[in-house]
Parts: structure tokens; sequence; C-alpha cells
């Protein structure tokens, strides 16, 4: 398997007034084709900006971000924009669905974007439904359901287009953790299926559980970059 | 993405928006009207006035005539001779050049009458070049026109010719004065409806007449007596034809068409017999030359350069020229108080589309985070702004054609009844034609396109972080 990210001395800094704050400090490391991996950290830590970097919706301040023999931070917004359409999934926690159309043309729009036609498009999206288990809810809005649903709405979304990356920040920050549970399976499922990379923003150490592999941040630096049956289950043990 | 789904898009956020997109689109409806109305009665202004002076006047026609006084380069003015007269015709856009010479009157130099005893009154002969009626735009009512090389005493008849004429056979009564038989005519349509002569079927003669002194009338004895010295000039005239008359060029009504070569003769016969009253021998120069231009916005040109050669000439057009100048400033204060209401519909629109800009802020932050491209959404705010002004613009044709069919039908008889106009024939003071429609859409839609600018390049900054992230 290929190295699908290769993160090489990224350094990110913001200016608040007149101090620099550094938010994410020298970070290098490479993430596998086909790998969960999880950004762990309490917040603060700069997982976010590093995961809005990967996606190239900020550039960093130093360093390099290669996707798939592509660097990101020399991109400009328009080809930014193109890459993610063709490379890259989104699954939020605010689960960001349009709520003035339905579950089905949510799911679709992806492919819309790409330019795949109404008919081709909804079947896919039909099917992707089907797969979260919302096959009788494609004509609902949003807004007509509860948080797992639009979750799985955005799942759907976020693998419709069969992007070789998938982004999630906090996928479920707003759910119980019944729903947790089978939004988590669900995403590592469809995952594994297409062999598809999945990169895991998160504060829960729990939901660390279902990567492959847990990098730790800590005010921008990594402080532990561990492979599962390692490093968690001790951490188990321990509490 | 494809250009159905963006038109797709921009459908469905209009009609999401029901109330607001049917103000904005109110707003752009009324300043499209307004500008097709103001449009409309200039137009239907320029029309009427043009029909109104077409019915007295001929507007291709130019009147030349020479009082002497100095070209442009301060040298002499020609006399209008044949020669000159092929210069004239020599110039751009003229089709046809005809000298006019009417100084005898028949009925008063001359006399024209028929073997029935019937002379004709108030009727201009009229010298031209006989062969050049039909290149210059007569129309005939019946017969035909001259041949060449047929003799000069074949004539072309007006069409009232012979609406008054002298039964000179039965002399002078009591008071010195002829019978007389005149054509009926029907008053209201203007029309005559039967002539005392038959203008192609009778034998008509042509003689010149000396002045009875005691009574101040022409003397028609003559005609009556075989030995009197007038009958050496007693010709007969071959009417070969009679005009479509139209009284803008009198004489088509009243006078009877000759060659310019048979006037020469009558002259000299004339003066033979009246030695007291002697007229000016032709010289070959001609007073009054008609120019005939082959569309009516030429005129102007082709009589800039008459007037450069010294001429003075005159034109129904030149005056339609002067009310056409004033109508335009009409239409353009009109059209540009219309325009004042499509700015206001402008600003609505930027107005309405900043607002959905802002309310979609996160909706645009999603699409771009999804792979959205900058240039679709773009597009696809200028195509929303487009299709308001669109849909204005069609709506305002509609609302202008009613508008204008009430102007017509019930301001229109109100407006002529002020006038103290006969109104026999409707009047349209409202005319919109189609390119006019097709013109106020295309500013609607202009208008939309332009009013978009701002909030679709707005749309295309919003930052996709920031907007996803604020919740």
């Amino acid at each position: 398997m290929g190295t699908m990210i290769s993160v090489k001395n990224l350094i990110k800094i913001y200016k608040v007034g007149s101090e620099k704050v550094v938010a994410l400090n020298d970070l290098t490391f490479d993430v596998e084709q086909g790998e969960i991996c999880c950004i762990l950290g309490t917040s603060g830590c700069g997982k976010s900006t590093l995961l809005n970097m990967l996606a190239g919706l900020e550039k960093p301040t130093r360093g390099e971000i290669v996707i798939g023999g592509q660097h990101i931070e020399k991109m400009n917004e328009v080809k930014v924009t193109k890459f993610r359409q063709k490379n890259v999934g989104f699954i939020f926690q605010s689960y960001n669905l349009l709520y003035g159309i339905t579950a089905l043309e949510n799911v679709a729009m992806p492919l819309m974007f790409r330019g795949v036609r109404k008919k081709k498009r909804e079947k896919i999206a039909f099917l992707m439904l089907a797969m979260v288990g919302l096959a009788k809810r494609v004509r609902h809005k949003p807004t007509q359901m509860s948080g797992g649903q639009q979750q799985r709405v955005g799942i759907a979304r976020a693998f419709a287009a069969r992007p070789k990356i998938v982004f999630a920040d906090e996928p479920t920050g707003n759910l119980d953790s019944k729903t947790t549970i089978e939004v988590m399976e669900l995403m590592v499922e469809m995952c594994r299926r297409n062999n598809q990379t999945l990169i895991l923003v998160t504060h829960d150490k729990d939901i660390a559980a279902y990567a492959d592999r847990t990098i730790r941040l800590y005010d921008g630096y990594i402080v532990s970059d561990e492979r599962k049956n390692v490093e968690i289950k001790q951490e188990r043990v321990l509490t | 993405m494809r250009a159905f789904d963006i038109i797709r898009t921009c459908l469905r956020n209009l009609t999401k928006r029901k109330l607001r997109t049917t103000l904005t689109v109110s707003g752009v409806l009324i300043g499209t009207s307004a500008i097709i109305v103001m449009m409309s009665l200039g137009i239907g202004m320029d029309r009427e006035m043009t029909k109104m002076i077409e019915e007295w006047a001929d507007l291709t026609m130019i009147e030349v005539y020479n009082y002497g006084g100095r070209t442009d380069q301060g040298g002499e003015v020609a006399d209008i001779t044949d020669d000159v007269i092929k210069e004239f015709k020599a110039l751009k856009n003229v089709t046809s050049v005809m000298p006019v010479y009417t100084n005898f009157y028949v009925g008063e130099q001359i006399a024209v009458y028929n073997t029935n005893g019937k002379a004709l009154q108030w009727t201009p002969l009229v010298g031209v070049y006989m062969d050049e009626l039909e290149n210059f735009g007569f129309k005939l009512k019946e017969g035909r026109f001259k041949q060449p090389g047929e003799p000069n005493t074949t004539v072309l008849f007006g069409s009232e010719v012979g609406e008054y004429v002298i039964l000179f056979e039965e002399g002078i009564d009591q008071w010195g004065n002829y019978q007389y038989e005149y054509a009926e005519r029907d008053w209201d349509t203007w029309e005559l409806l039967s002539f005392p002569v038959d203008h192609m079927g009778d034998e008509w003669y042509i003689i010149p007449l000396t002045m009875d002194y005691n009574t101040w009338r022409p003397d028609y004895s003559v005609i009556d007596s075989p030995t009197a010295p007038h009958m050496d000039y007693n010709e007969q005239l071959n009417v070969v034809g009679v005009i479509e008359g139209s009284w803008s060029f009198y004489e088509t009504v009243r006078g009877i068409f000759i060659d310019i070569s048979y006037i020469k003769g009558l002259i000299e016969a004339y003066n033979e017999l009246n030695p007291d009253n002697q007229y000016a021998e032709f010289d070959g120069v001609y007073n009054n030359v008609r120019i005939r231009v082959n569309d009516m916005d030429n005129v102007v040109a082709v009589e800039d350069e008459l007037k450069a050669m010294g001429y003075q000439t005159w034109s129904a057009n030149e005056m339609r020229e002067n009310m056409r100048q004033q109508i335009m400033i009409i239409q353009l204060l009109l059209a540009a108080l219309a325009a004042v209401s499509l700015f206001v519909a402008a600003m609505n629109i930027t107005n309405t589309m900043i607002m959905a800009i802002v309310e979609r802020t996160k909706e645009i932050g999603i699409m771009k985070v999804l792979g959205c491209d900058v240039g679709k959404i773009r597009i696809m705010f200028l195509g929303e702004a487009a299709a308001i002004g669109f849909l204005g613009g069609v709506a305002g044709i509609i609302l202008s054609l009613g508008l204008s069919f009430i102007i017509n039908n019930f301001l229109g008889t109100l407006f002529m009844g002020l006038m103290g106009g006969g109104g026999s024939e409707a009047i349209r003071i409202s005319v919109i034609p189609p390119w006019l429609a097709l013109m106020a859409l295309g500013i609607a839609m202009a208008v939309g396109v332009v009013a978009g600018l701002y909030p679709a390049h707005r749309s295309v900054k919003i930052s996709a972080l920031a907007a996803i992230s604020h919740e």
C-alpha cells in the first residue's frame, strides 16, 4: 500500500493582535492508503487546524502537504476546490447538510458538482442512503430527521462520490453514546469496503478505539503516534 | 456541474422565496413597462406624424429653385438647364429629376377643349420631361405613359381634370358669363362621382387664346370661327392616360402634363397672337425642378448638396425632420424618466441578492467545501439576478402591451376628440414594434446581470472555512 498523505515540517502560526500563536509546530507524518487514522487531542491542541490544512481550507505558514502526489499548499482556491471535488469527502460535527433540499439531493450533491447526470447521481445517492439504513427517508428533508439520521445522511454524502480520503471532524460530537457506536461502525465499514483513507479528528478516546492508528496532539506538537492493539489496550487497562 | 443543474438550482432558490422574488420582479416589471410605453409613445407619435405629412406631402421629393445668389465657393449659380439637370441626376441617391414649367393656365392664356363644346378650366399646363414621368414615380389611374418617339402633343391628364368645364358653344349670357358644368362630388370621401367629360374617349384640341379686354375674359369665340388666325395653332392632343392624383403634388390632380418642348412653341404662338401681353421666350432655363430621392432618410443629404451649389430647395422632409427632432427630445426625456425606475429596480435586485447571499453563507460554504467550482457559484448568482431581470422583462412586455392597447383604444379617441380631429381613422399613439419589446427584454436582463455583479462577487469571496464553522 502506498502513502496517501505525506506531511512534512508543517507549521501554522496565527497572529492574534500583535501576538503570534503557534497552532501547529513542525509536524511530520505519513498516512497510508486505506488507513483509518485518528487525530486525538483536547480542544485547542490544533487538531482542527491540521484537518483544515489537509483539506486545503487553510494555508500552512510553512511546510509541505502532499496528497496522492499533489502539493496542496501550492494550489490556488480554484485548484484546491477541484481537488476536493475529486478526492475528498467530509463528515462534520454539525452535519452541515443543506436544509432546503431532501436527503437524496444532499447525498447527490458532490456528484452534481462532478457533472454526473441527475438520474445517475440520484440512483447512486439512493443506494448510499439504503446502505446507511435510510432507504425509507430519501425524500425527507434533514429538518425532519434526528441527529443520528442526519449524520448518516452526512456519511452517505461523504462516501457517495467514492473519494480517496474522507475527513471526519468530531463526527459524533452531537450524538448520544448509542448512536455514536452505530455511526462509528458505519463509517469504519464504509471505509473498509472500498479501501478508503479516513482521517478522524476527535477529543474522545473511545472514538479513537475504532482507528488503526492514533496521533495525539498537544499544543501543536505530536506527543504520540501509535498503531492499534498496543497503545489503546494499555490505556484501557489504565482506566 | 452541468448548465441544467445550475439553472435548476437558480430556479429553486428563486421559488423558495416567492414573495421576495415577486416583489423584486415587480420592480423590474414597472421599470421595463415604463420604458416600453414611453418609447412606444415616441414611436407612435413619429409614425402618426409621418403618416399625416405623407397625406399632403411627398417625402422623397425635393423642389429646387434658382433665385440667383452664390455657391459655397462664392461663384455664380448656374442657370438650371438640361445640362444642370443631368448634373442633379448624377448626385448620389437621386433616382429622377424633372423640370416643371407651369406658366400657362388652361382657361386663361390657352384653351383645351373637346368636340362636344366643353373647354377645361382651372387647369395648369405642366411642361415636363414626358419620358421621365414613370421613372419619377408617377402612377396611372388609367391608360399608359407616353412612349419615346411619340409626338409632343401626347399628354397625360391629372385625375380631376375636367371637374369644371365651360360650355363655350352656348356663348355668353346676358350678364356676359359662359354656361358651365361641373362634376358631382361626394363631400364625405371627397371623391368625384362623374365628370362632364371623358378623359380618354373625347377628342381634345389645344389653342392659344386672346384676351377680351372689355370683360377681362379669354375669348372662346375664336374656336368656332374656322377662319380665325388662331386656327393655325389649333392642334389635336393625344391623351394616352390619366395620372393617379395626389394632393402632395397638386398638378397630378389638376394639371395636364405635356412635353416641355411643346411649351416652347406654344409661347411663340401665344406671343404672336397677343402683341400687348408678351411672354418671355423659353430660353432653356427652368425655374423649378423636382428631384426624386430613393429614400426619405437621404433627402437631407441631397438637399445639402443642392444648397452647396447655390440653389434654394424645399422638401416636406425638412419639416418632418424638425418635428422628428422635437419628438425625439420628448422621447428621450420620457425614456430618462423611465430609466430612473429601472435604476431603482436594479438597486432592488442588488439588495435582494445580497440578502440571499447573507442568508445562504453557510450553504455556499458547504458547497465550496464539497468541491463546487467557485466560478459556478458566481454564475449561479448572476443567473438568479438575470432570471429576475428576465421575468420582470417578460411581465413588463405583457403589461405594456396591455397599457398600449388601453392607450390606443380609450385615450386615443379621447385625445383625438380634444384635438378636434375627424377620427374616421383609428389613431395609434402607442406603437410597440417587436424590436422594442426585444430590446426592453435585453435591457431588463442586462440590468439584472449588472445588479448581480457585486453580490456574485461577494458570494465568491465567502470563506468556506468561516462559513462552515459559524453556526
